[in-house]
């Protein structure tokens, strides 16, 4: 009978299924028992190493180290065997069996056993470390055999780091409320022309009026400016989605765009906590705009307040707001075959998780993912900048409307550079590698150059600072075939600025032939710093309709990449020749950005299966909607 | 480091790392005569034996990608699992097997044609986006009384422009000078680069069969003691400005009074970018410019250090890069006048 190892007795101690703590019942007919001597006896739960990699600075005094990862923990338990009759004729042969039990749970690393604790306080999870080899060692003391029927071992446990529950957990992403959430009209709730509802907050001088395209805050002598509005936005199970976007501006009386950086801070119902937004993205000249999920509507305040980034001295903060829109999608970003996701990470220490992305309809029913599926992973405070077109195109060719691309337009690359403008200072430091879908009017080369630069708005003689450039030439294999290329790896942002900078950093993007490329989107991924990797995998015909991208945890050392139907679970199967880019996506505890592109798909839903790690003791967190704990599955 | 190394194309290919596990990789490019770009992988994995994955053969074809970026481009000429140790050759290396021959199968002194004919024949996975040269480097007529390797008509043909010629990872061969304007700036305090002050050379004087009459004809450079005499008769016909457009070469590369003696290694935390943000040491490859700053030039007094990279060394685990100045002093003048096709007269 398998132990149920989320129910264990207090002060339990069991290798696979064996109990070596003696709190468990005996199975049938078992001759001997096993007990476990404490800490007194040598027992511990061991260490993880780090492994630490020195980091040559410039500092005078004083080192800089990194640990790039940890060591397996070595577990000591000092154990007891005697038999359950000490005076039975077969004491011996009890004893003997209780020695093979223990061997037969004892792992060689061609197969894994877990052991799992109960700690003794009221109210401890249970704490599970995968283990990975293991020794057992005996000590002879004849007196204690001859009068106390008994033996005494050291088991020796090579285990993995850290430990974890008996369960893993699967967090899904918030999913689209139905397969038609594309189609679905987005209901305006205040166009924001009037003053209406809104109010200021009441912290300095502070002015409200509703010109300029939105409603306006400003507050004299302030870091910062707020406004709230006193109305109920009522449940709408269609619509759980609330866009809400505008402007800020810092210091400065012009209104044009210039000099501006903050962050906006968003409240509900008078709630201390701060709203984290599904999605956040802030754009040259200071827009901002973020997606929450409010399934139950908001009861009566929400409030809005853009703090500048440093202390103005004596100048002024002005906040606007210009969308308040309940959506029935998340795809902020031209269609919601790209989606923005933020998942948390439970745990207390890095872990592997499996991520994957389904499609599936309203009924349930497994749509296609479409051509190619695109997933990219960085933790969220990592300032996620992915689509280009939708959220931060400056210049370039005319768009056209294209229900079938990712963005849903489509221009033609041309005498006009595509240009994008992101703020400088919302781009972590690290190489970038800009990916584009495109297609040719026909097959063949054609050549792509991206060039980035970084400039102060309004300061002309700060403009020409370093460049990067990049030249790529794409071969396309067919004519008016779209498919997804990688076109320039590039440093950026080009200059160092101060996180508080209003610098711009802009690239543009030119074809060597003009009106021969189609442009639907371009996204700017970092890769190999941070945790932050893409990977692009063929998930065309055969009616794919999921993709899981496992990594490589202790019962699979190796990493791999699957498909199938996303209403079957049973049939994946595991792809190579699919793959086109494969990135090691790494989970650190907290939320992770999981950006997917699905060509076809407008309801792919993502979701990470993990198990969270903790150093040594297990922490029972309340999870958040949608997740639950399941058992780890074995491979398809 | 999202790094992939991908052997085998289209229906075979295998994403190593879902076969076994592998590490150690290190990436060597160089910046040289004999062809540049990326040169060398190389990795260690082990398998079990008895699992050896499907369809992997000699030569099989090679890809290090790192994110949606190929950082290294060639093929495993053996693949030895027992050893565990594996060897990729860049696709540059294809040239030092693949005859120059027209696609009539005649020996050819012409670039573009020496290597569209190789690529259409398949001696050659490159892709040639733009023309080398569309001439002829023989000074009497396209086609040559010896066969010789694309290597060596390539090598010729970039020192008689001053270029030095690549195949980049994505598989494009190019040719350009060395670059004067620094990608990279190293932080004080990564080392320095020794120097030594041996004086090769004076004087060149080189014999050269000329192409009108087939009569020997000498071309000189440089001034002062030692003076050298240089064989260029090896090379056949020759105008006089070829002539001393190839002992010019020799003599640029041997007149250097000071040549660096070591390399350095390097890691992400002292490599800034032209913004004065930190570079990633893959990013930094043979053919780039680096500029040691507070580092005093030994060469010419300038308070900070620009050398051209002849040979980078990624090594992805320790996120390393390892640099090697062009002018090292392990050359001497023999190897420069070897490379050129000459022999010294003693």
């Amino acid at each position: 009978m398998a132990t149920d190892l989320t129910a264990l007795p207090p002060t339990s101690l069991v290798l696979g299924s064996l109990d070596l703590a003696g709190t468990l019942p005996l199975e049938d007919g078992q001759p001997y028992r096993i007990g476990v001597v404490g800490s007194d006896g040598g027992t511990s739960w061991g260490n993880p190493e780090a492994v630490v990699a020195e980091v040559v600075s410039q500092l005078l005094d004083g080192e800089i180290a990194t640990i790039t990862g940890f060591g397996n923990r070595e577990i000591p338990i000092s154990l007891i065997v005697e038999p359950v009759d000490a005076g039975a004729d077969d004491a011996g042969d009890a004893l003997a069996q209780g020695e093979a039990a223990l061997v037969a749970q004892i792992p060689d690393g061609t197969w894994r056993n877990t052991i799992t604790w109960q700690p003794t306080v009221p109210g401890a999870q249970p704490c599970v470390w995968d283990v990975i080899y293991g020794h057992l060692e005996h000590t002879l003391d004849d007196l204690d055999e001859t009068l106390e029927k008994r033996r005494t071992y050291t088991l020796t446990l090579d285990c993995f780091p850290w430990a974890r529950p008996a369960q893993q957990t699967l967090i899904s992403a918030i999913p689209n409320p139905s397969s038609s959430a594309a189609a679905i009209a987005s209901s305006t709730v205040d166009d924001c022309t009037a003053i209406g509802s809104w109010q200021p907050f009441a912290n300095t001088t502070i002015s409200l009026d509703s010109t300029g395209g939105g409603v306006r805050g400003k507050a004299d002598n302030s870091r910062y400016a707020g406004l709230y509005r006193v109305a109920a936005i009522p449940a709408d199970p269609q619509r759980p989605f609330l866009r809400i976007g505008g402007r800020m501006w810092f210091n400065y009386t012009d209104t044009d765009g210039n000099k501006i950086n903050g962050t906006i801070k968003i409240h509900l119902d008078n709630s201390p906590v701060e709203v984290t937004p599904i999605s956040y993205q802030l754009t040259a000249g200071g827009y901002w705009s973020a997606v929450l999920y409010v399934p139950d509507g908001v009861a009566s305040v929400l409030s809005v307040a853009a703090w500048a980034a440093r202390d103005n001295h004596n100048d002024f903060a002005v906040v606007q707001v210009n969308d308040l829109t309940l959506l029935g999608t998340t795809g902020y970003s031209g269609t919601s075959r790209q989606q923005a996701r933020t998942i948390p990470v439970i745990g207390s220490c890095r872990t592997e998780a499996a991520i994957e992305v389904k499609s599936l309809d309203a009924d349930g029913a497994a749509t296609p993912l479409g051509v190619r599926t695109m997933v990219y992973t960085a933790p969220a405070s990592n300032g996620f900048v992915a689509p280009l077109r939708a959220d931060y195109r400056t210049a370039g060719q005319p768009i056209t409307a294209d229900t079938a691309a990712i963005s849903g337009a489509v221009s033609t690359l041309g005498a006009v550079n595509e240009e994008w403008q992101i703020p400088a200072n919302t781009l972590p430091a690290g190489t970038y590698q800009l990916i584009a879908r495109l297609r040719a009017t026909a097959p063949g080369a054609q050549g792509f150059t991206t060039t980035a630069t970084t400039g102060l708005d309004d300061d002309a003689t700060l403009s020409d600072g370093a460049s990067a450039t990049d030249t790529v030439t794409v071969d396309f294999a067919y004519g008016n075939t779209w498919d997804i290329y990688q076109i320039a790896e590039l440093d950026l942002p080009t200059l160092k600025v101060d996180p508080e900078s209003t610098a711009t950093l802009t690239v543009t993007l030119a074809a060597a032939n003009a009106d021969v490329v189609d442009l639907d989107e371009a996204w700017l991924v970092r890769v190999g710093e941070d945790g932050c990797a893409v990977s692009l995998v063929d998930t065309s015909g055969d009616g794919v309709s999921k993709l899981v991208i496992k990594p490589a945890s202790v019962a699979e050392p190796l990493p791999s990449m699957w498909v199938g139907h996303a209403d079957d679970d049973t049939h994946d199967i595991a792809v190579g020749t699919r793959v086109i880019w494969w990135g090691s996506h790494q989970f650190k505890p907290g939320p992770v950005t999981v950006f997917t592109v699905t060509s076809e798909s407008d309801t792919a839903v993502t979701s990470l299966r993990y198990y969270e790690r903790y150093h040594t003791h297990v922490a029972s967190t309340v999870l958040p909607a949608g997740a639950s704990r399941v058992d780890e599955q074995a491979s398809a | 480091m999202s790094v992939q190394i991908i052997l085998g194309e289209g229906d075979q290919q295998v994403v190593l790392s879902s076969v076994a596990g592998w590490g150690s990789l290190t990436v060597t490019d160089k910046w040289d005569t004999g062809g540049s770009g990326p040169y060398e992988a190389t990795w260690e994995m082990t398998l079990p034996p008895m699992r050896r994955p499907k369809g992997l053969d000699t030569n099989v074809p090679c890809v290090v990608m790192v994110g949606g970026c190929p950082r290294f481009a060639g093929r495993v000429p053996d693949l030895d699992w027992s050893a565990g140790e594996f060897s990729a050759i860049g696709a540059v290396r294809e040239s030092e097997e693949a005859i120059a021959l027209t696609a009539a199968g005649l020996t050819t002194a012409t670039p573009d044609a020496a290597i569209d004919a190789a690529i259409a024949r398949g001696a050659l996975t490159w892709k040639r986006r733009a023309s080398l040269s569309a001439s002829t480097i023989a000074a009497d007529g396209d086609e040559t009384d010896d066969q010789f390797f694309i290597q060596a008509l390539l090598d010729a043909w970039a020192d008689s422009v001053g270029k030095r010629w690549a195949v980049n990872a994505r598989r494009e061969v190019y040719a350009a000078a060395d670059p004067t304007t620094p990608s990279w700036f190293v932080l004080p305090g990564a080392g320095e680069f020794g120097t030594d002050t041996d004086l090769m050379v004076g004087k060149l004087y080189a014999r050269y069969k000329k192409n009108t009459t087939g009569d020997l004809g000498t071309v000189t450079a440089g001034a002062g003691l030692p003076e050298v005499a240089i064989d260029l008769t090896g090379r056949g016909t020759l105008t006089q400005a070829q002539a001393q457009q190839v002992l010019n070469g020799i003599y640029t590369k041997a007149s250097k009074q000071k040549n660096f003696t070591n390399s350095l290694e390097l890691n992400a935390t002292q490599i800034l970018t032209p913004g004065g943000l930190p570079a990633r040491p893959y990013r930094v490859r043979a053919g780039q410019m680096m500029r040691f700053l507070a580092l005093r030039d030994e060469r010419n007094g300038k308070p900070y250090t620009d050398i051209v990279l002849g040979e980078t060394e990624w090594d992805a685990e320790a996120d390393t890069v390892t640099v090697t100045p062009i002018d090292m002093s392990n050359r001497d003048l023999e190897s420069f006048v070897e490379e050129a096709g000459g022999s010294i007269v003693s």
